[in-house]
């Protein structure tokens, strides 16, 4: 393990000045990989690249046509980079020193938000106003990213697609490549709606339950709190929503816990199963 | 060293170090969260890295004063240690939650929220029952938490581990103290957290409940979290408690039909028959 952590430390190090990097480069410059085989070195190479990326190091191979320059280059730290470019002296030992105490504050797994690699591969995109393309779904989409939002556990791409705007699901968007064409557009969009908030099928309803039961289950239907009186022990909450199904579940899970108290709809249940 | 150590321990290590090149090694130890031995094992790693006999480090230890002090090529003034996903982790969990912030630190915090506010463009749809820092105050916890499928709560004697996610969201994972096994905790699902034990009756169903149903035409296997196991044109799952079995069939109501157990059919139908007369009659 102590050759491996030395080696990863060497292979990031070599990515120092932002330049494209060869296979060769690589080879030659890391003592572990200089000796061995071909083959070999592709074998070590491909399981260090995975190790970095485990860690949120993403070694990217540029082969843009237009380009005459190709190699590996390194993704992962466009945040910190950009942040240690706009704050003076002071003010980043300030940034770092609270990024400091909050990792100790709050001990949370590296995978805690879903697939960094892609978050950060469209976070990029998103600040340098770049297209990205995806297969979702079996389709080949082209669009401008704009956000995410993380909702009802489930992580949501707000983007472009043409003229549309539209929501994607992250766990569906497979094989993102960022476009070369930066500032394509503004993102200034701070906020949008999700395409479940422009429904024209909702129902409005409000409820009476114990505030923990709500907070426990609630998202077992998407909705949207019009209005909500929480005193801790109990919450009045009044929502919208077009979830027909996921509503009937909610209340099956809080069942005699929770109190109906209006309901804008008199066909509900017919709704319920024919959604 | 010990098997928690990884890559991110080094470069954790490489964090502090560029922030100060001489430390209290009791200081270093705590910062970094790891034993003395571990601290000792990373600090040897790094005293043997080199390029064309070039050492990055020269490590000094002085056992007296108990000072680690360190000199290093440029390297690492360029060496970002600090990754996409460790700040876009931070800002989720910052966004997530009004986190119980020391009150010398509340004012850092803003700023490094505003900071990050210009780069990450991320709306939210989850609230907690209760504040995520306070689940690491300590290392002996009370919580009361509402398991999957229950309505009652439930406590448990914690000692907080980590969080991560799953399909269920984010989730706490830590050691109950009295069966000493790890548990994983929902997060939105944990109401309340104490230091002293909260007097619960923990009325939860343990023993595994076997659910047998078919798949409705519309749905395949994929459609479903679990690996189903299938025993001719019946699917079953033997889930851990009732409780779970119960939510199982209440987020798949659409997806199957059950065929038993006869306890857990008897059960949903008086749930359905409940919210016909009384919330839809």
């Amino acid at each position: 393990m102590k050759n491996v952590f030395k080696r990863l430390v060497l292979l990031i190090n070599l990515f120092n000045d932002n330049s494209l990097t060869t296979t060769q480069f690589i080879k030659d410059n890391i003592e572990d990989y200089r000796n061995l085989s071909d083959a070999a070195f592709r074998r070590s190479f491909e399981r260090d690249k995975s190790l970095l990326k485990e860690f949120g190091y993403s070694l990217r191979y540029s082969n843009d046509k237009w380009d005459i320059e190709k190699g590996y280059y390194l993704d992962g730290n466009f945040l910190i980079n950009k942040i240690q470019k706009k704050l003076d002296d002071e003010e980043y030992q300030n940034f770092f020193s609270t990024y400091i105490y909050l990792k100790n504050q709050l001990k949370f797994e590296k995978n805690l938000t879903i697939n960094l690699d892609k978050i950060g591969t469209i976070n990029q995109a998103i600040n340098e106003g770049k297209r990205i393309g995806f297969d979702y779904l079996n389709k080949y989409r082209k669009v401008k990213p704009l956000g995410f939002r993380y909702s009802y556990n489930n992580w949501y791409l707000a983007a472009y697609d043409g003229k549309s705007f539209k929501t994607f699901l992250l766990s569906n968007v497979e094989n993102i490549k960022s476009g070369n064409i930066p500032n394509l557009f503004e993102n200034d969009v701070n906020e949008y709606n999700f395409s479940w908030e422009d429904t024209k099928s909702e129902f409005k309803a409000t409820l009476m339950t114990k505030s923990a039961i709500y907070k426990a289950n609630k998202n077992l239907f998407k909705h949207k709190i019009v209005s909500a009186n929480d005193d801790d022990a109990y919450i009045e909450v009044e929502i919208l929503s077009d979830d027909y199904l996921g509503f009937y579940k909610f209340l099956l899970q809080a069942c005699n816990d929770v109190k109906v108290l209006h309901l804008s709809t008199s066909d509900f249940m017919d709704k319920v199963f024919n959604e | 060293m010990s098997s928690k150590i990884d890559f991110q321990n080094i470069l954790d290590l490489l964090s502090m170090i560029k922030q100060k090149d001489k430390w209290e090694l009791n200081d270093l130890i705590e910062q970094l969260n790891i034993t003395k031995k571990d601290l000792f094992y990373l600090l040897n790693v790094l005293s043997e890295i080199q390029s064309d006999y070039d050492l990055f480090f020269d490590i000094k230890v002085n056992e007296d004063n108990q000072l680690i002090t360190f000199e290093y090529s440029s390297f690492l003034d360029d060496f970002q240690t600090i990754t996409d996903g460790d700040l876009f982790n931070l800002y989720f969990l910052l966004k997530i939650d009004d986190l119980a912030i020391e009150d010398s630190y509340k004012n850092n915090v803003s700023i490094f929220i505003s900071v990050l506010d210009e780069y990450i463009n991320l709306d939210k749809l989850t609230e907690n029952n209760v504040p995520i820092s306070e689940l690491f105050t300590n290392d002996n916890l009370f919580i009361e938490y509402l398991k999957l499928g229950s309505n009652t709560p439930t406590s448990y004697n914690i000692k907080p581990l980590t969080l991560k996610s799953n399909d269920d969201g984010v989730v706490l994972d830590a050691l109950d103290q009295e069966s000493l096994k790890v548990k994983s905790f929902v997060l939105s699902r944990i109401i309340s957290i104490n230091e002293t034990e909260v007097v619960t009756k923990n009325i939860s169903n343990k023993s595994s409940t076997k659910v047998e149903f078919e798949i409705n035409e519309k749905y395949n296997q994929q459609n479903f979290k679990q690996k189903l196991n299938k025993s001719g044109n019946t699917y079953y799952y033997e889930f851990y408690s009732y409780e779970n079995a119960l939510s199982f069939a209440i987020e798949n109501i659409e997806k199957i039909s059950l065929l038993s157990p006869q306890a857990l059919i008897k059960d949903l139908d008086n749930r359905k028959q409940f919210i016909t007369t009384n919330i839809f009659s």
